[in-house]
């Protein structure tokens, strides 16, 4: 059965295979690029979980599910697939988040050869203690990577502070000591359990025809003989509404100082709904509504120089965790602090400006038409929202049904004095040459 | 989309007066319309930090909306349309832009092309002057921001590698400007400073204005109507230094406090944008650091396992390429050694039909998929126009199938090593 649906003269295919795959395509009339992306339900926070069979918890090391995506690269006679895809003109990557791991490659032809490729890579795992060890030395570069960046430091400091348990407070790409703990036999259990179509799936973008991708995905699945399987158990332990600390302070060799704020949600909707989705576009509406640019109040900061034009905000939602956070580079690190709480509180005790909230109304309409324009950025949210148990092409649909009372109401309930993090990265005492 | 060339419709392009121009390109690709505006100045000391920050004030306000809040409300009120400014560098050129960015009218009740249309021109012509200069408040707050954004080059790590690299490599060139100027740059300008130089470049500076979306070349000219009579008259156009230096390396060690460390090697070329040679140094670049097929990506991580990040870039329109790897410190020479032999192997002609193959059809594609993206395709054109190349992107294509072995070898030959940066990490 084909769900065809169309949002803004938007097409979208969706199909599930036998196995258990789910096949989309988002439909680009015009464009040159051709796009798919093989993704599975499966990330960083998938770190202790029932493998297929057993009654017994596995625990693996931090940053597996990275790793993995790495290791999936190489084939069996040493060379990287990557080579296949650029000797081909085309473009090929992967990334890790929390839940969701995605291997696209992107080109102007020849769609068909790139996702055979696509296909039998991502499926054949093939990893040696060598291979492994190699690895090793690549990621702990990268993790260096992320321990000089000052805005990865401050946003992990505030989900380790704001988080006792649950695992979205676990960096994915894990930690020097914990990719060493990786071995072959760890990569090929988590692949069997997090790589079987039931748990993935591929979405496609481009001027192509769906049945002919249908039929090709169904001839790879065809041919690897899957058994159908429940859907993975994942252990995630019970969080407290506590936060672990309210305050974390670092010091790098950065300009001036980074400040991450946010406030945890202490009881975020378990498994998903039309509810859920909708209390999350309040949610982000709220904020545009409270903190965005079309707030006198962003303007009187910006004129202070206590917040610049990197000033970001949002909620996230996580598998069983969600919090609102607030990202700004600050020369005056606690005037913003101080300044963005008192906001938030205000509109919490004397209301959302109606007009405020329609203006971020019609900001988010716009902004779907933007991520439809994009085909790469389409399909990555398009993924990350049904691993998610969200719908992204509903949003249209729900924003126009989300009212300020939704907003009031996530304000009640998320700003307090009791769930709030500060994290700040400050510049090394003695001062920037 | 054409048939013969499988390319969408390119710019048509009309004369609005004297080196102002609109570019449009009518399709119903996009969801969005984008629109920019780009004016063009040549990079110099004295004016580096006022044209930086000029587009900074000017979207703070304008005669018609002449607070944020105005603005954002006007814009808000187009369905959340986005208007960016700011500056960047193309060669020796110091080019200011104005973007904005509008959902498509069919998509909405009520049209908004021309309203944004309105919205863009008053940012750029119509700035809010309080006696001799720009609205004093607005310059002294954007000059505080500038500041911190100077400043804060150094937060990315990798990227001030590059930054630092190039000012060592360009020391008595125009091209060593940031395109921001300096702190102190930034801090000696006044409002009337900043008057003078938006009279100068209103009077002076060309402009393109570019369309890619769903409007008609006659829609969007008749948008901009009423404001083609600020053309002025035309200043030189600006040619881009292109020189290969002396042939002498330097070495230069800086060290931060951070945990790894950053090696950038700079080769100058003396290829300007123009010379047919461009390409076969664009496709050196393929075969050396552009990709993932590439000779530092495979030397440098997968078989040495030395670096995550290891690659390279090409600068057509300074001339300039950059190898850069992201390293522990202790590994700097084994690191730099792997790195300089892969230049070396170039030069030599060690050079696979694998490698050849591989990076044309990775540049071919690359430059056909620009067609996806209207800055891009925009920035393509302008850039032409700015270089004096104005290949269409079907001659680009056809240039670049025809780049041989023997040119890249050749191209190898007019790589000059002219600095080795080593940002090195220490606690």
């Amino acid at each position: 059965m084909t769900l065809q649906r169309q949002v803004y003269g938007q097409e979208v295919a969706e199909t599930q295979l036998d196995s258990g795959l789910t096949v989309v395509l988002l439909k680009k009339p015009g464009f040159t690029q051709q796009f798919a992306a093989f993704a599975t339900h499966y990330g960083g926070m998938d770190t202790s979980f029932l493998a297929a069979g057993e009654q017994k918890v596995t625990h693996v090391p931090d940053g597996i599910a990275h790793f993995l995506e790495h290791k999936l690269f190489e084939e069996p006679d040493g060379t990287d697939v990557s080579q296949q895809f650029s000797q081909l003109g085309m473009t090929s990557n992967a990334y890790t988040g929390p839940y969701y791991t995605v291997y696209y490659f992107s080109t102007a032809d020849h769609f068909n050869a790139g996702l055979n490729i696509l296909l039998n890579f991502v499926q054949t795992p093939w990893f040696t203690d060598a291979t492994v060890a190699k690895e090793q030395g690549i990621i702990e570069q990268e993790i260096r990577t992320g321990l000089d960046n000052p805005l990865r430091t401050a946003y992990f400091n505030m989900l380790e502070s704001m988080y006792h348990y649950h695992p979205v407070r676990i960096r994915v790409e894990g930690t020097v000591e914990s990719i060493n703990r990786i071995t072959k036999e760890l990569l090929y259990q988590c692949h069997d359990t997090f790589y079987h179509p039931g748990n993935m799936m591929l979405v496609a973008t481009g001027d192509l025809d769906f049945k002919a991708i249908e039929e090709q995905v169904r001839r790879d699945q065809a041919g690897r003989n899957y058994q159908r399987r429940d859907a993975v158990a994942r252990v995630i332990p019970t969080e407290p509404p506590s936060v672990v600390r309210t305050e974390i302070a670092v010091e790098m060799k950065v300009s001036r100082p980074r400040v991450l704020m946010g406030f945890k949600h202490d009881a975020p909707p378990t498994g998903a709904s039309r509810d859920y989705q909708k209390q999350l576009i309040a949610a982000n509406l709220a904020l545009s509504a409270v903190l965005g640019r079309i707030t006198p109040n962003y303007w009187r900061l910006y004129e202070k120089g206590v917040l610049t034009e990197g000033f970001r905000f949002g909620y996230s939602a996580y598998p069983g965790a969600g919090f609102v956070w607030i990202d700004g580079e600050s020369e005056d690190a606690d005037s913003l602090v101080d300044a963005v709480t008192q906001e938030l509180w205000r509109a919490k005790e004397q209301g959302i400006h109606p007009d405020n909230f329609e203006a971020a109304r019609r900001q988010e309409i716009g902004s779907f038409l933007s991520v439809l324009d994009n085909p790469e950025q389409f399909a990555g949210t398009f993924i990350t929202h049904r691993f998610n148990g969200l719908d992204f092409l509903a949003n249209p649909e729900l924003l126009s049904e989300v009212s300020l009372d939704d907003g009031q109401d996530f304000l009640q309930q998320l700003i307090r004095d009791d769930n709030r993090v500060v994290s700040l990265v400050e510049p090394l005492k003695g001062g920037v040459d | 989309m054409n048939r013969m060339t499988g390319l969408p419709p390119q710019f048509a392009t009309v004369r609005l007066g004297t080196d102002m121009h609109l570019h449009v390109a009518s399709t119903e690709t996009f969801k969005r319309t984008t629109v920019a505006a780009f004016c063009r100045q040549p990079l110099a000391e004295e004016t580096v930090a006022a044209v930086g920050l000029l587009p900074r004030v000017l979207r703070r306000g304008n005669s018609q909306w002449p607070t944020a809040m105005d603005l954002e409300r006007e814009l808000d009120g187009l369905y959340g349309t986005h208007l960016g400014t700011g500056v960047q560098k193309i060669g020796d050129t110091h080019l200011s832009w104005f973007v904005l960015n509008l959902p498509g009218d069919r998509y909405l009740d009520q049209p908004v092309f021309a309203k944004g249309i309105r919205i863009l021109l008053q940012t750029m012509f119509s700035p809010v002057i309080e006696g001799e200069g720009l609205k004093k408040d607005y310059v002294e707050q954007e000059k505080q921001l500038q500041v911190g954004r100077i400043r804060s080059l150094i937060n990315n790590k990798s990227s001030w590698a590059v930054f630092r690299c190039l000012q060592h490599m360009y020391q008595d060139d125009p091209f060593r400007h940031y395109e921001l100027g300096t702190v102190e740059g930034v801090k000696a300008l006044s409002a009337a400073d900043l008057l003078r130089q938006h009279r100068r470049q209103t009077a002076t500076a060309p402009i393109d204005f570019y369309v890619v979306g769903d409007v008609s070349l006659s829609e969007a000219q008749q948008a901009l109507q009423e404001y083609t009579h600020i053309a002025g008259k035309a200043q030189e156009p600006v040619r881009t230094q292109v020189t290969s230096g002396t042939g002498e390396s330097r070495t230069v060690v800086e060290e931060e406090v951070m945990g790894q460390g950053w090696i950038v090697l700079g080769f100058r070329t003396d290829v300007r944008y123009s010379a047919p040679e461009r390409h076969a140094m664009s496709f050196l670049n393929g075969v050396l650091g552009g990709f993932v097929h590439s000779k530092l990506f495979l030397n440098v991580r997968e078989k040495a396992g030395l670096a995550y990040q290891a690659n390279s870039g090409y600068n057509a329109n300074k001339g300039y390429l950059l190898a850069i790897a992201g390293i522990d410190p202790a590994k700097y020479q084994q690191a730099l050694d792997i790195m300089l032999k892969q230049v070396d192997d170039l030069r030599r002609g060690n050079i696979t039909a694998m490698e050849m193959d591989a990076t044309r059809s990775r540049l071919l594609s690359r430059m056909r998929l620009t067609q996806d993206d209207a800055i891009s395709r925009m920035m393509y054109h302008l850039t032409g126009n700015i270089e004096g190349s104005r290949a269409t992107v079907q001659e680009t294509l056809e240039r670049i199938a025809a780049v041989s072995k023997e040119d890249v070898i050749a191209a190898a030959q007019r790589l000059r090593l002219d600095t080795i940066y080593f940002l090195k990490g220490v606690n």
